[in-house]
């Protein structure tokens, strides 16, 4: 369960935006990495919801910050209280200043935060992401 | 809650927001305290005219930059094209939506909704139509209705401009399935 000690050589990935295109692009870009193990969700509620029903939490999530009912911040905070271990990352459309908060916030709740970007996160970064986690 | 932002209020703050903090409220307020360069004071009238005869043409954003998406997910030409088709479906919806909220003056849901198209269409390289959505998304955080509505009329044709150029791509390429 600790994914310190158990990395895998291709991690499962949970993908958390509103948008469906977003998704998409992201989805496309993880299976060009080789990472077909992804979970989709369209907020951080739904996102709850799908991480209640997995027996295994992923190894990497990357979640927006702006969505409609519980938004990237909200959805930080209910990842730290569920104790989530694995790691985050963060993109968002909106400005540094919301970025660089949910950041603050992210890292301030004791969860391990690869980093955030503005998007589209591009492959590049995404595959330095993987390499480096 | 009301009664304390009417005790911070006259405390001499310039606004207020409870928690647990929302994206959703504080967002409008970042756009009113902060100063944003990239949208202009909405008091400027829109018909002043461009007084600097270079203004035009050379900052025009592109309709279609087909290079754009390729930087993003990389070179992957069957990826590119199933990405393409996705944005065309659900970009459509999106800037119909777009329209209809801008011309209800439905601030709230332009800013959401021009955001969302805005990066989509930026990804995929429709510059014409993210820069559009952004003026959009700063009109409706602005809380500017007329705006809104001014801007959202130029909507459905950004669209299809972006549209007839993409599918235009999409009819020919180096190698599509015969009959698809």
């Amino acid at each position: 369960m600790n994914p310190h000690t158990s990395h895998k050589l291709i991690p499962s990935v949970m993908v958390v935006d509103d948008d469906a295109f977003s998704r998409d692009v992201l989805q496309e870009m993880l299976a060009a990495q080789g990472i077909l193990d992804v979970q989709t969700a369209d907020n951080g509620r739904s996102a709850l919801r799908v991480l209640e029903a997995m027996t295994t939490p992923p190894d990497l999530l990357i979640c927006d910050v702006f969505m409609p009912d519980m938004d990237g911040i909200e959805f930080m905070s209910e990842l730290a209280k569920r104790q989530y271990r694995g790691d985050v990352v963060l993109v968002t459309g909106v400005d540094v200043e919301t970025l660089s908060l949910a950041r603050e916030i992210a890292a301030g709740q004791g969860l391990r935060l690869l980093g955030s970007f503005t998007k589209p996160l591009h492959r590049e970064v995404l595959a330095q992401l993987l390499a480096t986690r | 809650m009301q009664g304390e932002a009417e005790r911070c209020r006259a405390a001499g703050m310039d606004d207020y927001l409870s928690k647990p903090l929302r994206l959703q409220d504080l967002r409008p307020m970042l756009a009113k305290w902060l100063p944003n360069p990239a949208s202009p004071p909405p008091q400027q009238p829109p018909e002043a005219p461009q007084t600097s005869p270079a203004a035009v043409a050379p900052g025009e954003p592109p309709v279609w930059d087909s290079l754009a998406l390729s930087e993003i997910v990389g070179t992957n030409l069957a990826m590119q094209q199933r990405l393409l088709a996705k944005y065309l479906v659900s970009a459509r919806a999106q800037a119909a939506s777009l329209h209809r909220a801008a011309q209800a003056q439905d601030t709230p849901t332009v800013t959401g909704l021009a955001h969302t198209l805005k990066s989509a269409s930026r990804t995929v390289g429709a510059m014409a139509l993210g820069a559009l959505c952004q003026q959009l998304e700063a009109a409706g955080a602005a809380d500017d209705g007329p705006l809104c509505t001014t801007l959202g009329a130029q909507v459905p044709a950004a669209f299809m401009q972006a549209e007839t150029k993409i599918a235009a791509a999409l009819r020919f390429p180096v190698s599509t399935p015969v009959g698809s």
